[in-house]
């Protein structure tokens, strides 16, 4: 496997960097655990480490765990580059980066617009990517999804997001996208999923603009690093 | 002497400011007959709290010096540290937390979690204390002891469980229910001392089954007697009281009560907690520095009988003289022997020993491993170990910041000089971080420490504890300078002007050091300079780490190595090599691109979320870069990086952008770059003074 091949890094990128232009949403489909929030924020530190700004929205969850998620994978991109440190790192991301949490219920798209307006007002934080973590899709209406679309149109960034998968549910539409977002995939430009293959994490494009089950490879990543491990399929 | 030790508890109170823990730390008093009245901390009847005992801290209602004090509950022996709750003194905080077997975190039931608690919780994580959290306030309008205990899980990331619900929230809090006993108990008389057992109320019952089930389901993780037990239906109260003991002391479960200090409800309870779960000093494993074996780690055991090893962790001055506070680790201490001072060498006879109670003392003959005691006539600073003479031990050092804000102080008259010069010598001695100094340029007294606030604190005391009137100038910032490159010098130090010459050649790079320290490294080969002269080279570098040429700030971060000199036969000497290493250092440095370092604060607010925009503006204005947002019901947590420089008088603007709604907390983060036009306004600022 030659990892140099434009093909490959262009595949990579499409996968795990940006496949999202402006005004785009995304999902990544897993079950508890797999690695979802790992893969995000993956997501977010590519185009951070492109200097782009991102915005870190966690839903239940409290920004010191997401901030020790990107510690974790700027430590590893930091080990394996010789010269790299990661305070150099830390550097150049952390200006770029803001992380929202909301506790309790808290979350609505109206309060994240608020939010996002009293940023952009007061800081002049202006970002090209939102990672919308921990929504709970099965409490999670198409209203609500349509509800972000449009404000990632308005403010022309893109959304990824996160969704469980339950093990029990093995509902899937004709268009081989499964529970829950069988009834919203024609809101999403891109559907992943991960899943735990013997010992790697497989990541499946289930949807890429307006194509069902794209012929790209199949991507596998670490289970610990959530880095690139294998690419199988290569053209 | 093991029974014994089983039953001796020496815990923190810690918490976050008006939290009510002064209240709690009475009411325990007063319940375990060591008061025999109950005051308020705000004085409404003049007389204060106990264990706030300083003037200054009665006046302005909160707890600045930790105290010591001793107590009894049923069998049990138990030493409190009253510890204070504002960021500004956290090393008095971190000071107690060494010494401390357990604690308790007091949290409010209206305000939860705030910024304060989840800094002292970072200090107890990281001194690795077990805990248990006491909800107070439960009788206040608000209070929601349930959300708290969500915060404190989410917030603090600790698998906190409830042992109680409340009897009635409000101005309805009588009491607590009990989940283990599954009994009510109603806190009645004067002063709550009457405390009435009776069967859980119809209304709470359903709630308390359903709590009583997910305190099981928390704790049977550490027992697999109690997960036996759940299963076929014959759980003891015993088996529970063993896996809560067994989860708080392995850190990974943080039982929970409840109740009001105020009102006197659940403090007795807490008691009994403190005592069935905290652990005795038996459970905890202490290492000491062994200072004849190159500070290998040698584990201190309880006994006896072996040589004896204690911290001095706090001084006070008492109308009698120092009062120093000591944690005994091993061994015996006896009035009337030896000991000697591990950092000084110097050996003091033990005359007083004194069990603290707040202000009041009780003489005693004897303090054990595990004691907390205080003692007379002793000579040391805090944090010196003390053995009996037989092993040379010291406790592991202590993290201590560095002081990031100074303040230039001005005795208003002579007498004020002299007291100004007491007062001096006994802060410093009692705060790590509590600096001061004479600015040879100015004249000045100087004094640095960790925030506005501490520096206020320390010059009210010289007023009203050695009537020492000063008048202050503006707060400073405690700048540094660095190199961001490497610079080669090859400098020649030659003097001859009559009597002896002076000749010295020194060649090398200076060159940053990431870790922020200065280190100096000889590689100096064949004998260019003789290795006596190798030290002066090093003194001559260090000399000019005082003062930059770039701002005028002392150096950190560089690197010297010398690979390179020259040596005379006669003109060569100590002086000489010193000199040649000042001019090297000059000619280097200013190649070697110095920027200007500013001392940047992690600051949280804690404000209604219909302010987070105007909160962020005031943040952004003192070039603060906001790291994160935590929404939480009506309120929200901003953290933010903001440079100390820009955080002055930050309190009013806070509390008038928010009608006084907010809050926040500051405590150092780091060093980094000023901008360059800032770093120019600095310097031009600097030349003037």
């Amino acid at each position: 496997m030659d990892i140099e091949s434009p093909s490959v890094i262009e595949l990579v990128h499409r996968a795990l960097g940006s496949p999202l232009k402006r005004g785009e949403l995304g999902v990544m489909l897993a079950s508890a655990g797999v690695g979802k929030t790992a893969c995000l924020t993956h997501i977010a530190l590519e185009q951070l480490l492109h200097g782009l700004p991102v915005l870190h929205v966690c839903i239940n969850d409290v920004p010191e765990k997401i901030k020790l998620w990107y510690l974790e994978f700027l430590n590893n991109i930091a080990a394996c580059r010789p010269g790299v440190e990661l305070a150099g790192l830390q550097h150049r991301i952390e200006p770029l980066r803001f992380i929202m949490a909301y506790l309790h219920q808290t979350f609505s798209t109206d309060k994240l617009e608020q939010s996002l307006r009293n940023l952009r007002e007061q800081t002049k934080f202006n970002p090209s990517l939102v990672v919308l973590d921990g929504i709970d899709f099965d409490r999670t209406t198409r209203s609500t999804i349509e509800s972000l679309r449009d404000f990632a149109q308005r403010n022309e960034l893109s959304i990824w997001m996160s969704a469980r998968i339950h093990r029990h549910i093995n509902t899937t539409n004709e268009r081989g996208i499964p529970y829950p977002c069988n009834e919203t995939d024609d809101l999403f430009d891109a559907i992943f999923l991960l899943e735990t293959v013997l010992e790697a994490v497989q990541l499946k494009v289930l949807k890429h603009a307006d194509a069902y089950q794209p012929k790209y490879p199949v991507i596998f990543l670490h289970p610990q690093t959530y880095m690139l491990q294998l690419i199988e399929g290569t053209h | 002497m093991q029974n014994k030790l089983e039953k001796i508890r020496n815990i923190g109170i810690s918490a976050h400011i008006d939290s009510g823990k002064t209240t709690l730390t009475e009411r325990i008093l007063y319940y375990t007959h060591r008061i025999h009245a109950i005051h308020d901390v705000k004085g409404r009847d003049g007389v204060g709290a106990t264990m706030d005992f300083m003037e200054l801290e009665k006046e302005r209602g909160i707890t600045i010096q930790s105290a010591a004090t001793y107590c009894t509950w049923k069998d049990y022996s138990v030493n409190i540290i009253d510890t204070p709750g504002h960021v500004d003194f956290t090393i008095e905080v971190e000071r107690a937390l060494r010494v401390l077997d357990g604690a308790i975190l007091v949290l409010c039931a209206v305000g939860g979690v705030q910024s304060q608690s989840v800094t002292v919780d970072r200090q107890m994580v990281r001194y690795k204390v077990p805990r248990l959290a006491f909800i107070n306030k439960c009788d206040r309008t608000g209070a929601d002891p349930i959300r708290v205990v969500r915060q404190l899980r989410e917030k603090l990331n600790h698998n906190a469980v409830l042992l109680q619900i409340p009897l009635g929230l409000e101005s309805n809090h009588c009491g607590v229910i009990d989940l283990i006993t599954m009994k009510a108990y109603a806190f009645e008389g004067e002063h709550g001392e009457q405390i009435l057992e009776s069967e859980i109320p119809a209304e709470f019952m359903e709630p308390a089954r359903e709590k009583r089930a997910e305190m099981l389901d928390a704790i049977s993780l550490f027992s697999d007697e109690l997960t036996e037990g759940i299963l076929e239906d014959r759980v003891t109260e015993e088996l529970i009281h063993d896996a809560v003991r067994k989860g708080t002391l392995s850190l990974r479960l943080i039982p929970v009560l409840l109740g009001s200090a105020y009102k006197n409800k659940g403090v007795q309870r807490l008691l009994d907690a403190i005592c069935s779960y905290l652990p005795s000093p038996l459970d905890c494993h202490t290492v000491a520095l062994d200072l004849d074996k190159n500070e290998a780690e040698v584990f201190l055991k309880t006994d006896e009988g072996l040589p004896l090893v204690m911290l001095a962790f706090k001084l006070e001055v008492s109308r009698y003289g120092q009062l120093t506070y000591v944690r005994i680790y091993q061994g015996i201490l006896q009035k009337g022997s030896n000991i000697a001072n591990m950092r000084t060498g110097k050996k003091s006879k033990v005359g007083r020993i004194i069990r603290m109670h707040a202000d009041q003392m009780e003489d005693i003959d004897n303090a054990y491993a595990g004691d907390i005691v205080a003692l007379f006539g002793i000579e040391c600073s805090s944090g010196d170990a003390f053995t009996d003479g037989r092993v040379r031990y010291v406790m592991s050092s202590m993290h201590v910041p560095e002081p990031v804000i100074s303040l230039a102080i001005k005795p208003k008259d002579n007498k004020a000089e002299m007291n100004v010069s007491k007062a001096l010598m006994r802060f410093t001695k009692e705060d790590p971080t509590f600096r001061s100094y004479l600015d040879g340029e100015t004249g000045e007294t100087i004094i640095c420490g960790m925030g506005e606030l501490h520096l206020d604190v320390y010059v009210e005391r010289m007023r009203r504890e050695y009537q020492a009137e000063v008048s202050t100038g503006a707060p400073m910032v405690a700048y540094r300078e660095t190199i961001t490159r490497r610079a080669d010098f090859n400098y020649t130090h030659k003097k001859q002007t009559g009597g002896s010459g002076q000749f010295g050649r020194v060649a090398g790079f200076l060159e940053p050091n990431p870790d922020g320290d200065y280190r100096f490294i000889n590689k100096i080969t064949g004998g260019a300079i003789p290795t006596e002269f190798i030290p002066s080279c090093d003194k001559g570098f260090q000399a000019c780490l005082k003062k930059g040429s770039f701002a005028g700030f002392p150096i950190v971060g560089v690197q010297v190595t010398i690979n390179d000199g020259s040596v005379h036969s006669v003109d060569s000497s100590d002086l000489a090599f010193q000199h040649a290493a000042i001019g090297a250092f000059r000619e280097a440095y200013s190649r070697a691109w110095p920027i200007l370092l500013e001392p940047l604060m992690r600051v949280v607010v804690e404000t209604p979320s219909e302010y987070q925009g105007t909160i962020l503006g005031t943040l952004n204005q003192r070039r603060g870069m906001i790291i994160s947002t935590s929404e939480n019901g009506a309120f929200t947590s901003i953290e933010a990086e903001v440079p100390l420089s820009e955080m002055f008088g930050y309190s009013t603007v806070l509390r008038s952008a928010t009608q006084g709604k907010a809050e926040f907390t500051m405590e150092f983060a780091r060093y980094n770059t000023v901008p360059k036009n800032i770093a120019e306004q600095v310097i031009r600022d600097q030349s003037v003074n």
